[in-house]
Parts: C-alpha cells; structure tokens; sequence
C-alpha cells in the first residue's frame, strides 16, 4: 500500500467513526483540513474573520453529509467543493449585484504588516494580483495551484462547464503573468 | 514552428503544465517544444509563474476545532445526528400516533357498545361540563377545539370502562384527563419536533444536492 493509500485508508476509518457520533475522530478530521480550509476561503474572501467563518461552516455542513460521503473516493476534493461552494455563497450574498464574471475589487486580503515584513517583493505582488482577479479566475487559481485539483473536478468544484474552468484559469494565468512582468519591468 | 509554421497554442502549453494533455496530443506538443525557442520561452514564463505560486506560503489558519465540536455539540442537543435518522423516526412516529389512533378508535367503539355506561359515566364528569362550558364562554373560535377535547375525553373513558373487567376500578375523572393530555402532548411535541428535523434535514439535503 502507497503512502497515500494509508493516508486516505486512515482518512476513511475517521469518517466512519465520525459518521457513528464519534466527536474526537471528526475533531481529527477538522485538525487535518482546517489549514486548506481557511486559506482557501481566505484568498476567495479576503478576510480573515470571514475566513474563519467560512471554514467554520463548511465543516459543519461536511459533518451533516457525511453520510452520503462516497468512502471509495477522495475526501480533499469533496471538501474543498463543500468550502468552494460557501466562500462563494458568502460572497454572492455580499455583493448580490455582482455578476459571476464580473470584475471585482476586493477587500485587500494582502497579509498583516508583521506577515507582510517577512515575504519579499514578488510574493507580496503575486499575493495582490491574485486578490484582483475576478472571483471565478481566482477560485480557478486557488483549486489547481493550491489545493492541486485536476480540470475535472475543479468543474465540480465549481459546478460549471469544464470549458469555463479552463478559460478561467488560463485567463487569470495571463493576467498575473503580465502583472509580475510589469513589476519586472 | 510546426510543419504548418504554426506556434503552439497558448491553451495546449497550459494543459501540458498541467498534465492535463495526454496521447498523441502531448506527443505533439512534446516534439514541437523541443524544437521551437519561442514556444520554450513562452513555457518558461508559464513555469516561472507556477513557481512563483507554490512558494506563497499559506496562511496561518485559527484552530477550529474546539468551535467545529462546539457547533456540532449543540446541533446535536436541538435534535440533529444524534437523534434516530429521519425514517426510523417517521416510523417511530407513525406507530406512535397509530397506536394513539388505535386507542382512540377502540375507545369510540366501546362507547358505542357500552352507550349506557359511557353516557352515565360522562354525565357525571365533571370535566365534560367545564368542556361545554368553556366551548360556551370561548365562542365559535375554540368550540372545535373543545369539542375534540370533549370527544377525546369521552373515548379514554369509554376505553377505561371497557376495561375495567379486565383491570384495575375506573380512573377518576382527573386521571382520565390526565391520560388525555399526556397522549395529546406527546404526540404534538413529537410532531413538531420531527417536522423542525425534517425541515431542517430538507435544508442539508438541497445542500447536498447543489454540491
């Protein structure tokens, strides 16, 4: 058995625990999420508390369906849909009159100046870019860069045509490479 | 350039990246980058930028748990998972009001066998007078209401005649209401309580579904 099959074999004894009422392996499950959980809703809300919030309620939703959780596949990428889909929600609940693809100037989600401090240049403008894609660019940049989920599931992810997902992200690809070169220049 | 002086498209070196092209298509692209500088170059920005991006350290992220377990903790106390699942509970309740309705029934067909009896009996009640007139005093609004509590009544103490062959004296006129609101009380709280579960099970369920 690989690494990552014990991995996702132990992911599934939790669940089964957590699916029979047993607080402390879901507690484990949330200790094992919690870190993408925040920082996906953290790049998408640009808030910290509202971070927060998100990845609060998305493990409370993923605790109400675990049971129809499907053990023979990957917990990360039905998880990350569950905390896609609330940072998302939450956003459209926000700003009701913003189009999908519209652009949007976000609250800045820029780290704090300790954190700031400590990155260098390029990170700081990569990290400032990121936060002024539109919201669907920037989700598509958050689930294959940093949650490293394929087209095909990026698309359930985000309930849209895989072709919307690939022109998102291929778009929001070009915008920070023209944003870095500019730095660059 | 390929044998059509073509550049690769932006679009395939991005699938490339991302191992998202495969078979004759990346074999393709595989044999034109090696041999095209401006397509390397254009794929050399692309890695730099995916670089750039997986050497953004994440944030660091408040513990949840202790607020996941709190939430879920409390959930369970208002009714949630820790409950039986909804259709044993449905059933729970069917067979509830069921054997309530059972009751009920034999009660209304003891009385009409034993009309003689139940009528002296709920002549003498003492509640079927305060049912008549509370229905009196409260107008058209309550009178149904008051007029099923009568009913009901008549029925637990029809039933409680019947039986009392068999078992223990007559109930007092007390008990009877007593055995009366206690059926009525817990089969509404049972009902109400199901139907918050339902509704709010409904809820996870549309969840699920747009997931």
């Amino acid at each position: 058995m690989m690494g990552g099959d014990i991995l996702e074999a132990a992911e599934a004894d939790l669940i089964r625990s957590a699916r029979r009422g047993d607080s402390n392996a879901f507690g484990q499950l949330v200790a094992r999420h919690q870190l993408a959980a925040f920082n996906i809703a953290y790049r998408l809300t640009g808030s910290r508390q509202e971070a927060q919030d998100v990845a609060q309620e998305a493990f409370i939703k993923t605790h109400q369906a675990l049971d129809r959780f499907d053990l023979q596949r990957p917990f990360a990428p039905w998880f990350t849909r569950i905390v896609t889909n609330t940072a998302l929600n939450l956003i459209k609940q926000r700003r009701p009159a913003t189009a999908m693809d519209e652009e949007m100037e976000l609250s800045d989600p820029a780290p704090s100046p300790e954190e700031a401090a400590i990155i260098d240049e390029t990170a700081g403008r990569l990290r400032s870019a990121i936060a002024a894609l539109p919201l669907h660019y920037r989700a598509a940049i958050e689930l294959r860069h940093f949650q490293g989920l394929s087209y095909q599931e990026m698309s359930e992810a985000l309930d849209a045509p895989l072709s919307d997902v690939k022109s998102w992200l291929f778009r929001a690809r070009r915008r920070l490479r023209e944003t870095l070169a500019e730095g660059d220049g | 350039m390929n044998e059509n002086g073509k550049h690769l498209n932006e679009d395939v070196l991005h699938m490339l990246l991302d191992g998202e092209l495969s078979g004759e298509a990346r074999k393709q692209a595989e044999t034109h980058l090696a041999a095209c500088e401006a397509c390397q170059a254009e794929m050399r920005g692309l890695q730099a930028l995916f670089a750039a991006l997986a050497e953004l350290a994440p944030a660091a992220a408040p513990d949840l748990v202790p607020g996941v377990l709190a939430r879920i903790g409390a959930h369970r106390r208002a009714g949630g998972r820790a409950q039986p699942r909804l259709p044993l509970a449905w059933i729970g309740l069917a067979l509830e009001g069921g054997a309530a309705l059972a009751a009920l029934a034999w009660g209304w067909a003891e009385l009409a066998a034993h009309r003689e009896i139940a009528a002296e009996v709920l002549h003498a009640s003492a509640l079927s007078e305060a049912w008549q007139r509370t229905a009196a005093e409260t107008g058209a609004r309550w009178s149904a209401l008051t007029t099923w509590l009568a009913g009901m009544e008549g029925a637990v103490r029809a039933w409680t005649v019947s039986l009392a062959p068999f078992g223990p004296p007559h109930l007092s006129p007390e008990q009877v209401a007593a055995v009366a609101a206690a059926l009525l009380a817990t089969w509404l709280a049972s009902s109400l309580a199901l139907l918050r579960r339902t509704l709010l099970n409904g809820q996870a369920i549309r969840f699920q579904r747009r997931h």
